[in-house]
């Protein structure tokens, strides 16, 4: 749509890898990161980059993987597995450390499997599953320290507390600014689509944290410029709430194709997503004060939680529905990744009449057909109910 | 331009065969089924032209055209397309207005529908590529036991004894098969079991869906009889008798929202 | 199949049978041999005659060493556990839905009897008497689609004892596993619990990942099994304290200790005294002690003196083929069937995951809680891949084995994501050929052609 800074962002990306050499020739080191709970603000405050790497949506890649994990593992572990095997991905070729966190078990496992084969240079967070009792926090909290310790190590220097308010202002900053730009896409005439915010969100994990930060205030300025009134009279939209399994970059299929069929994504609680970036708080400038927030963030599906009334991933996932104004959720299920596959059934439940659509899918082209029929039959469906309710 | 001179069609090109159902003033005029070839236009187009000529039509005499089906993406005659789905919902309500839940069976997939009393669509799910719940997966087994596609069901009522299955995908529900009939297991015996595991994955869907009563069976596979006794028996359900072949309804549907667009469209009043 | 003849002990090992000791039980009963073997020639075969179908393919079939009378017994704990568990659940024991594979030391010492999902679903099979073994597979089949259907066919068939629990087909008052490395679908499933009608209470005791040299590992799950424990005891009313606690501990490891004696004693004779399933029950036994640790001690101790008396004597168990091609099997749940194994000329001589759970004794002294968390911790199986596999590979050097089978479970994706690894590691450091497979067939005898052609096929190439 036009927004400068948004060009501006893609043209930092572009120029980054280039820019990630040059630092390392100046003795910078870089820890590519997996998972859902690295907290990069210690990263970041150690003077190390910080990557969130891994991708999805290259059936070749996965292939790749498939030679050293079996072909009944989540698609996105095969695939990373598969660019950590090639090493040709800009950002991956130049990893002096990667850090993997233990939410997702899959990618603990992609951990010894990277160490193993490939000699990447590793270090593991755990997490506890018990994550809401004081002794998961007590457990965490040392794993944090110890963590810490590690990269401390690694980096040749200690954590300074006033580095690490830096790091956390910063990232407190993005936090915010993503959470605004979300707000801005759902509306009626916005400037930027939800898929606009997505590019913007993948292009972070890779720039500077400042610099991004800088990017995402002036696209927020430009973004307030450009909103309209929205007019009246509007179309019948479809808008639709992404939520399941995380929808990394590179895997463009299930967006496509909702966009293609004249749904709109109005919003999501992906991991890859809005997900991240919500309710962090951290109240003290220590690995402990790190730790803490981290597990009282809306927990990962992962995260096996007993107690169906009081989960924060279903409050959370209710909540954005009504914020966005959705219409219906279509909740995305990477073949083989349980944590959500086996919560769809029950996250239909407890939404009760919000219409949903499960896909259950891969990173192969083989069921783009089937897929598109379901999400059109789901676009009809979420028209059809909206005209019928315009009738009366 | 009044409406009991107007033609309406519907035309749905699936994975195993091609249907078109053409509609005079609310009654079924003519039909036309024909295999689907491997270009779907071609496929879609004979299914149609083969109605035309029963009905002793011309394309020029039809007001509107629906295109559903996997070959509703391309398809050039039709003025509008509209998924299978929605068409079940619509061609169901259309002869039977008490039904609430369909289970389609065609070549490539399965669904549950739940529909409401104006056939609209409330709820659905369809099978993934890898639960042997399809027509194409009954294909080959009708190659293993090299009997016709049509006999695989009568074939099934004949057992006197149900071998267990656990066929959670196609590749491991094909070597079971095959072990059995190694073993010698009587061929009826194994078509029973095979038949009562896919019965149980579409159980599986409408766990997520629910059912209501009635319950209709529509697609190429609902002329099925052992499909059919053994969904009865997994759903706890008796299926509606279908007036027309079960395997038209969506094309059927296609024809009855090929009446309504071409009514909202202004083409008549 | 549903012709094929059923199984019967013969006669003429009667009168020795029953001069054999019985079994004392923890209830302080005895059982003597004459009521065994009155219950496994009559009671039995009429009551569950799928488990008497003499056809290779039954997987749950018994040793046809009949001369190894501790193999009998064995067999009358499998086939009296729904008795003995219905019974004690009636008298207010609680029974819990545990992890396999894991200490089970911290349920008996609270009072509970831990079952582990296969034993549910064995437990949930048996609950209709006189079924053949096809009618006994398709109840089976039955109560697992009915759990696939409300979850997903993604998940192992693990699924079944869920769905058993939920539909009530067996009484389980708490469901509180362990969680572990082994096993992906455990955490998840015990989750889909909170959507279900029923009321049952859930705990789970986490098990945290890459805990080498980290005290505060062991000391979470300290504090997790007192949790665990003050909830059994509320359900069993049982006074908990430290010495309860360690009776137990010592009960179970000397369980532990013999069965690792006959391990030794079985890797270094020169003829393998007893065949492979009546081996790899001996370290099962040891880990699960199937509803009652007194007498499956009590029978851990008869099979030893059996199994040294047979040593003694070069005797080789019936049904080991002469120069027997000899296979370590690795993976969680499943396993290659051991007739079609040994009539292919091969024997199992150990199997990872239960030898990991007998290979580590808990401490007898100190603070009970935390030495359960330590042994826990200490489980070769469950360390990182790369320190398990090397383990695995000493076992396969200490047991001799020829050749290695890695098995894992369709839907065990935690299995399925080291499989490769080990396989690769345990080929370098020992030499061995490895293979791996994986089937869709836990639980199952039908149709299970195509794993076990693959396994034979292996065995050729060893
Ligand atoms: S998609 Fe699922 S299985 Fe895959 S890494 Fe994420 S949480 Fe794990
Ligand atoms: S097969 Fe794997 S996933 Fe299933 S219960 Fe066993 S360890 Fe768990």
């Amino acid at each position: 749509m036009g927004l400068k800074t948004l060009e501006k962002i893609t043209a930092a990306l572009t120029s980054r890898p280039a820019e990630l050499e040059q630092l390392r020739k100046q003795g910078k080191k870089i820890v590519g990161w997996l998972a859902y709970n690295i907290p990069e603000e210690i990263i970041y405050a150690l003077g190390l980059i910080p990557i969130r790497v891994g991708q999805g949506g290259d059936g070749r890649l996965v292939e790749v993987g498939a030679r050293h994990i079996s072909t009944k593992n989540c698609v996105f572990v095969r695939q990373v597995l598969g660019q950590f095997a090639e090493k040709t991905d800009p950002y991956i070729k130049q990893l002096d450390l990667v850090a993997i966190d233990a939410t997702c078990i899959q990618l603990y496992r992609l951990e010894e499997l990277i160490n193993f084969y490939f000699d990447y240079k590793t270090v593991v967070l755990g997490v506890p599953r018990n994550f809401a009792t004081k002794e998961g926090h007590e457990y965490f909290r040392k794993e944090v320290e110890h963590f810490t310790k590690k990269l401390e190590l690694f980096a040749g220097v200690s954590l300074e507390q006033s580095k690490l308010q830096e790091a956390i202002n910063i990232y407190d900053g993005i936090r915010e600014a993503i959470k605004t730009l979300y707000s801005y896409q759902s509306k009626d005439n916005a400037p930027l689509s939800w898929r606009d915010v997505s590019a913007v969100i993948n292009a972070g994990y890779n720039l500077d944290r400042l610099r991004y930060l800088e990017l995402l205030q002036e696209l927020i300025k430009e973004v307030e410029e450009k909103t309209s009134e929205p007019q009246e009279n509007q179309a019948i939209e479809a808008r639709v709430f992404l939520s399941g399994s995380l929808i990394p970059p590179g895997d463009t299929k299930l967006i496509d194709i909702i966009e293609q069929l004249g749904g709109r994504i109005v919003g999501d609680d992906l991991w890859s997503g809005l997900n991240f970036f919500l309710n962090l708080e951290i109240k003290e400038p220590t690995p402990f004060g790190v730790a803490d927030a981290y597990l009282d963030r809306i927990p990962h599906a992962s995260l096996p939680y007993l107690d169906l009334p009081t989960d924060g991933r279903l409050a959370n996932l209710k909540h954005q529905i009504q914020q966005f104004n959705a219409d219906g959720v279509i909740y995305h299920t990477l073949r083989y990744c349980d944590a959500f596959t086996f919560k769809a059934g029950e996250t239909k439940d407890v939404l009760k009449n919000v219409p949903f659509l499960e896909i259950h899918t891969e990173y192969s082209g083989s069921d783009f057909e089937a897929i598109r029929t379901r999400v059109e039959a789901f676009v009809e469906m979420i028209k059809n109910k909206k005209e019928i309710a315009e009738l009366v | 331009m009044s409406l009991n001179k107007n033609f309406f069609a519907g035309v749905d090109v699936g994975s195993l065969a091609a249907k078109s159902v053409i509609l005079q003033d609310g009654e079924i005029f003519a039909t036309g089924l024909v295999p689907s070839g491997v270009n779907s236009v071609e496929s879609g187009l004979n299914a149609l032209n083969l109605a035309l000529e029963t009905a002793g039509l011309k394309k020029e005499d039809l007001t509107y055209i629906v295109g559903t089906g996997y070959g509703r993406v391309s398809a050039p005659y039709a003025n509008k397309a509209v998924t299978e789905i929605t068409c079940h919902a619509k061609g169901t309500n259309y002869l039977h207005p008490t039904v609430r839940t369909i289970i389609d069976m065609g070549g490539q997939d399965c669904k549950a529908i739940r529909i409401d009393k104006d056939g609209a669509v409330i709820d659905f799910a369809m099978n993934d590529k890898c639960a042997a719940g399809t027509g194409r997966f009954l294909e080959v087994m009708a190659g293993v036991f090299k009997v016709r596609l049509e006999d695989l069901g009568a074939i099934a009522l004949a057992a006197t004894d149900t071998v267990p299955m656990s066929s959670t995908c196609t590749v491991f529900a094909e070597s079971e098969t095959i072990s059995l009939v190694a073993r010698g297991e009587k061929p009826e015996n194994i078509l029973s079991g095979i038949h009562h595991s896919i019965a149980n994955r579409i159980a599986g869907l409408f766990s997520r869906v629910g059912i209501e009563s009635d319950v209709f069976f529509s697609g190429g596979v609902a002329k099925n009889i052992g499909m059919k006794n053994a969904i009865e028996e997994a759903l706890k359900v008796t299926i509606v008798k279908p007036e027309i072949d079960p395997q038209l309804i969506g094309a059927l549907g296609a024809a009855v929202l090929a009446r309504s667009f071409s009514k909202k469209e202004g083409l008549w009043a | 199949m549903p012709n094929s003849k059923l199984f019967k002990y013969p006669e003429e090992i009667k009168d020795k049978f029953i001069s054999t000791k019985g079994l004392k039980f923890k209830n302080g009963t005895t059982v003597s041999s004459a009521e065994i073997w009155e219950f496994m020639t009559e009671e039995a075969p009429r009551r569950f005659p799928y488990a008497f179908d003499a056809n290779a393919n039954n997987i749950g079939r018994f040793s046809d060493d009949v001369h190894f009378l501790s193999g009998i017994k064995r067999a009358y704990l499998t086939l009296t556990f729904k008795d003995r568990l219905l019974k004690e659940h009636a008298a207010g024991t609680p029974t819990v839905l545990v992890q396999g594979g894991q200490a089970m030391d911290a349920y008996y010492a609270a009072g509970a009897i831990p079952v582990r999902p296969g034993l549910v679903m064995q437990w949930a099979q048996s609950m209709e008497e006189g079924l053949n073994l096809r009618q006994s597979e398709t109840r089976g089949i039955n109560i697992l689609e009915s759990g696939r259907r409300k979850i997903s066919i993604d998940a192992c068939n693990q699924i079944s004892a869920h769905a058993a629990i939920d539909n009530k087909v067996v009484p389980i008052d708490l469901i509180a596993p362990f969680l572990c490395l082994r096993c992906s679908d455990m955490a998840f499933l015990v989750e889909t619990h909170r959507n279900r009608e029923h009321d049952i209470p859930r705990y789970m005791v986490d098990y945290p990942v890459d805990h080498e040299n980290k005290p505060w590992a062991a000391e979470y799950i300290e504090v997790e099994l007192k949790e665990l424990i003050t909830k059994i005891a509320a359900l069993s009313g049982r006074k908990i304290t430290d010495e309860v606690i360690f009776d137990e501990i010592r009960l179970e490891n000397r369980g532990r200790k013999i069965a690792n004696e006959i391990a030794e004693l079985w890797w270094n004779a020169e003829n393998p005294p007893i065949n492979s399933t009546d081996f790899f029950a001996i370290a099962f036994l040891a880990n699960d002690f199937l509803g009652d640790p007194v007498a499956s001690v009590d029978l851990l101790e008869q099979s030893k003196q059996e199994i040294e008396e047979r040593v003694k004597n070069n005797v080789k168990g019936y049904g080991v083929p002469d120069d027997a091609k000899r296979l370590y099997i690795c993976g969680s749940c499943v396993g290659p069937n051991a007739h079609h194994a040994e009539t292919a000329g091969a024997v199992f001589v150990g199997r990872d995951d239960n030898w990991s759970c007998i290979s580590v004794l808990v401490e007898e002294e100190g603070n009970p809680y935390l030495n359960i968390a330590k042994s826990m911790l200490e489980y070769p199986y469950e360390q990182r891949t790369e320190k398990r596999a090397e383990w695995t590979a000493e076992q396969v050097r200490r047991s001799r084995a020829s050749g290695v089978i890695f098995m894992y479970q369709w839907g065990c994706n935690y299995q399925s994501g080291v499989a490769r690894m080990i396989s690769d590691i345990i080929r370098e450091k020992t030499g061995v050929p490895t293979t791996f497979v994986e089937v869709g067939e836990l639980g199952r005898s039908e149709a299970t052609e195509q794993s076990t052609n693959r396994v034979e096929a292996f065995i050729e190439m060893v």
